[in-house]
């Protein structure tokens, strides 16, 4: 490529510089003020180191802090959202690579139909179907149950786990699955024996994918899990919004790291794997 | 070379292992939009009831104050939103894509927010931008007494307030996209226009720009559907407010549902919320089969 | 191993009709290969017989049994794919026995199998490498290998050496011929390259458009091509075609063409066919374009291409160009103006208007 002049390449840079300085200034904030004493939340010291660091905050919002009426921190919710992202990983990242495969490399009469049924349900606002799948789960006794909550996760994560897979089945050489099927491997067979060693990369992608979304989602967690099995976004959300006393945002910052520590973990660790699981969940349709 | 897929004797443990996505699909997906379709019609308040009121609850809904500010919030909001994200990821990726050296570095940062649930980042904001002990008292402490950045309090630009937040959390989704669009331009075309003279710029505004179509589209696609799903980032911010000032459709709806045991009106909100979704996403999904039929 | 019967098949690809009706008899231990260019069906007709691709009417009969809706499981055949279409998580020694472990062979009968075959194919050393640690050669072995080890009834290759470099390609072709003779096997094998149907095959099918052009012995497709296109496709330098016309002379019928008059009592065509004023097409492959002192056509030597062996010469003369070989030392010069004849007796005429031989 070309070598651009050299006040063009330091305008670049510096844009680049600026840039950056805004995408990590939250991050920076969060971690000044969850590391700061109450009094040091004065007027103008948004952005000052503090003065006298303490993990004190850290310690509140992690298990005394009040999230709605219990004052017990957010370390349930930390449970709750293993608890649920556990299996809504395995089961969702199992089922959409099962998915994808049967539509990328079998012809199922109807599979079309399916799939455009499928990718309209990813378009579809959640709240057009909240209400209903709250009075089915309740019908069937499971609204505020871990099952409830982790088989709704794994209707809606449906789409992009089907697409993911469904895309990354489609790339791989006919000429194998034609070769398996010669060698006498069926349906699962195929699958087992021959394809789903191969997708380990998939397989990494989907789970982070799965694993940052449920982690992150708010309604759901809102809606079908119940006070039991409130996830740690809905705790945070209690905590920062409680009107009682003075606001603590020390201790809400806190709070606001350890619920982003699992997917920030997830999405450093995983590195170019995100980035993969963005574009080749989008990039194809 | 044609290329063979299965035979007929062999898509019956296929069926079988479709079943669960038919499920889902039918009855979760299709099912539950019909069910709401219904309820719209009928005048269902705490508990879904058969009768049919026909439009009636259309009619209160665009005759419901809130529900207007709420649309008008998100039509503010989702121009902004979108503009504002494809504006600063596509300079990110393009400035990414020139810049030799801590291309990785870079990319992680920009992209990092999209990491986190938007309750955290609007709860970070909601700290940053309060007008007391944040980025406006900064400005006050360091001498500039004028300085006013209370949008998130005021009425008239708390909207404002949200798009900063949100952009901070998907601009680098939109970079993450652009820039492997970029990369997936030939590299034998830069070489070919480079030894034709084209200035770079030139080679980007001509050659490069127009193969990014579908990266484009499908950038769009993404945001517009988070725009119409916008409720976490406006329930962690503001909770609606100040006042009703920051309502949302997808909060209306919510609100709807449960605070004010109102199904039938939140129904007919979400059927409405359905219809500009399928409105504002389709031309870009058509535009993006458009684009991947000629190859860009 | 068994013989292979095609009745009438039918096939249709994405609502296209591929292959329009074709039947095609394959006897136990012939080398078959199917020849033409992409796109003519060949390897859509190999997928039919494998059971890769649904048919739309006709049979398919293996060894006698009727297969036409049988899965590829059940046919008994082994298959080589052009992509070698090795498994990547499983080494050589898992890949040749994955088929055989399927069927859940018994362990010591696997592994006696995927012995042999290894030693048949030179694989012993490699048997624990995984494929991507293969060269492509090697990984075509193995690709032969995994059809082997099935002791399959018919054995099916879709054009196994087009990913080779030349060498690589000729090493394995020659491997494979051995291979045929000493298995006795019946093997259908798929190709655009004219030199491998040649070398290779007991009888070639030469393929367009999803029709048989001609299906014979490698010599009687090249020396007597059923029509204009088998004649074109099969040989390079491609063969010359005159355009003239039948005419009768006083010793028996002749061939008249712009500057051109030429006796065809020696040529391998029955009376019959020679009708005076019948518009043809003369068919000379180069090597049959001998350069003669006395003879009738004057040409210059337009172009010479070396090719080591010999050159490739093309012939300008009144009538347009002729390519022809030349095998003289020192090789004559571009430029030269040169005399030769046309071997009559070897050649081919062509109606002019169906395409097809006289």
């Amino acid at each position: 490529m070309n070598r651009s002049p050299l006040a063009a390449r330091v305008g670049m840079a510096a844009f680049l510089a600026v840039a950056a300085a805004f995408f990590l200034l939250p991050l920076y904030v969060m971690l000044v003020t969850s590391l700061k004493p109450l009094d040091e939340l004065r007027a103008g010291a948004l952005f000052a180191w503090p003065l006298a660091p303490t993990l004190a905050p850290w310690r509140t919002a992690w298990s005394e802090a009040c999230t709605g009426v219990a004052c017990e921190g957010v370390r349930a919710g930390f449970m709750n959202s293993l608890a649920i992202a556990v299996p809504s990983t395995l089961l969702a990242v199992g089922l959409g690579a099962l998915n994808g495969y049967a539509l990328a490399l079998w012809r199922v009469r109807g599979a079309n139909w399916l799939f455009g049924l499928l990718m309209v349900g990813a378009f579809v606002p959640g709240q057009v179907m909240l209400y209903p799948l709250v009075r089915a789960l309740g019908t069937l006794g499971l609204v505020g149950s871990l099952p409830g909550i982790v088989l709704v996760h794994v209707v809606f994560s449906m789409p992009l786990m089907t697409l993911l897979f469904r895309n990354w089945y489609a790339s791989l050489p006919t000429e194998l699955f034609n070769a398996a099927r010669i060698d006498g491997a069926g349906f699962w067979g195929v699958w087992t024996r021959v394809l789903l060693p191969m997708s380990a990369p998939m397989l990494g992608v989907a789970a982070i994918m799965q694993v940052t979304g449920v982690w992150n989602d708010y309604l759901l967690g809102l809606v079908f899990a119940g006070h039991d099995f409130a996830p740690m976004t809905v705790q945070l959300n209690n905590l920062i919004n409680t009107s009682t006393g003075t606001r603590q945002y020390n201790v809400d910052m806190a709070a606001t790291l350890l619920t982003s520590l699992v997917p920030l973990v997830v999405y450093f660790g995983s590195g170019r794997w995100f980035v993969r699981g963005i574009t080749a969940g989008a990039l194809k349709g | 070379m044609p290329t063979a897929r299965a035979a007929r004797s062999g898509s019956w443990p296929a069926r079988l292992a479709l079943l669960p996505l038919a499920l889902t699909a039918v009855v979760a997906y299709l099912g539950s939009i019909l069910w709401s379709l219904r309820v719209s019609f009928s005048a269902s308040r705490t508990f879904p009831s058969d009768s049919w009121v026909g439009a009636a609850q259309y009619l209160r809904l665009f005759a419901n104050e809130r529900w207007l500010l709420s649309l008008q919030n998100l039509a503010v909001y989702g121009v902004l939103f979108v503009l504002a994200c494809l504006l600063l990821g596509f300079l990110l990726a393009l400035l990414i894509d020139r810049q030799v050296a801590g291309e990785g570095v870079l990319r992680a940062v920009f992209l990092y927010p999209y990491a986190m649930s938007f309750i955290a980042s609007g709860a970070v904001w909601a700290w940053m931008l309060n007008p007391i002990q944040g980025v406006e008292a900064v400005g006050h402490a360091l001498g500039w007494e004028a300085f006013r950045f209370d949008w998130i309090v005021d009425p008239d630009r708390v909207i404002y307030a949200i798009v900063i937040a949100a952009v901070w959390q998907a601009a680098g989704l939109v970079m993450a996209l652009l820039l492997a669009g970029l990369r997936s331009v030939d590299a034998d075309l830069w070489r070919a226009a480079r030894i034709d003279g084209i200035p770079t710029w030139r080679i980007y505004v001509s050659i490069v720009i127009p193969q990014l179509g579908y990266s484009f589209a499908t950038a769009a696609i993404l945001l517009l559907t988070a725009v119409i799903k916008l409720y976490d980032a406006v329930v962690a911010m503001t909770q609606g407010g100040p006042g009703t000032a920051s309502e949302v459709p997808a909060k209306f709806i919510m609100d709807h549902l449960y605070g004010r045991a109102n199904i039938a009106l939140a129904s007919a909100a979400s059927v409405m919320l359905l219809l500009t979704a399928i409105a504002l996403v389709s031309p870009f999904l058509y535009a993006r089969s458009r684009a991947a039929a000629r190859g860009a | 191993m068994a013989a292979v019967s095609l009745q009438q098949l039918r096939v249709n690809l994405g609502g296209r009709e591929v292959i329009p009706g074709l039947s095609l008899d394959i006897a136990e231990g012939e080398f078959l290969v199917l020849l033409g260019p992409s796109g003519c069906g060949k390897s859509t007709l190999l997928h039919a017989v494998a059971g890769l691709t649904d048919i739309a009417a006709g049979r398919i009969l293996i060894g006698g049994d009727d297969v036409t809706a049988a899965d590829p499981a059940t046919r008994n055949i082994g298959m080589v794919f052009q992509s070698y279409a090795l498994y990547p998580s499983m080494s050589v020694e898992k890949n040749l026995s994955f088929g055989l472990r399927v069927r859940r062979l018994p362990r010591a009968e696997i592994a006696r199998r995927v012995h042999d075959a290894a030693a048949l194919l030179q694989l012993t050393d490699l048997l624990q490498r995984r494929p991507a640690a293969l060269s492509g050669g090697q990984r075509q072995r193995v690709a032969i290998g995994r059809a082997l080890v099935r002791d399959a009834r018919v054995y099916l290759f879709d054009e196994p050496l087009s990913n080779l470099d030349a060498s690589l390609r000729a090493t394995l072709r020659r491997e494979l011929k051995l291979l045929h003779r000493r298995l006795g096997a019946t093997m259908i094998y798929v190709t655009h390259d004219q030199i491998e149907a040649m070398t290779l095959a007991t009888r070639i099918a030469v393929m367009k458009d999803g029709v048989l052009q001609q299906v014979g012995t490698p010599d009687e497709v090249y020396s007597r091509p059923a029509n204009l296109f088998v004649a074109g496709f099969l040989g390079a330098p491609p063969m010359n075609f005159l355009a003239g016309m039948l005419a009768t002379g006083d010793n028996g019928p002749r061939f008249v063409a712009a500057g051109l008059d030429l006796a065809l009592d020696r040529a391998a065509v029955s009376r019959d066919a020679l009708v005076a004023g019948r518009a043809v097409l003369l068919g000379v492959r180069p090597e049959h374009v001998r350069l003669d002192e006395r003879g009738a056509l004057m040409a210059r030597i337009s172009l010479a291409e070396p090719t080591g062996a010999h050159q490739v010469i093309s012939l300008e003369w009144r009538g347009g160009v002729l390519q022809a070989l030349d095998t003289t030392q020192p090789p004559l010069s571009e430029g030269s103006e040169v005399r030769c004849t046309l071997d009559i007796a070897r050649a081919s005429l062509f109606d002019a208007a169906s395409g097809t031989r006289l």
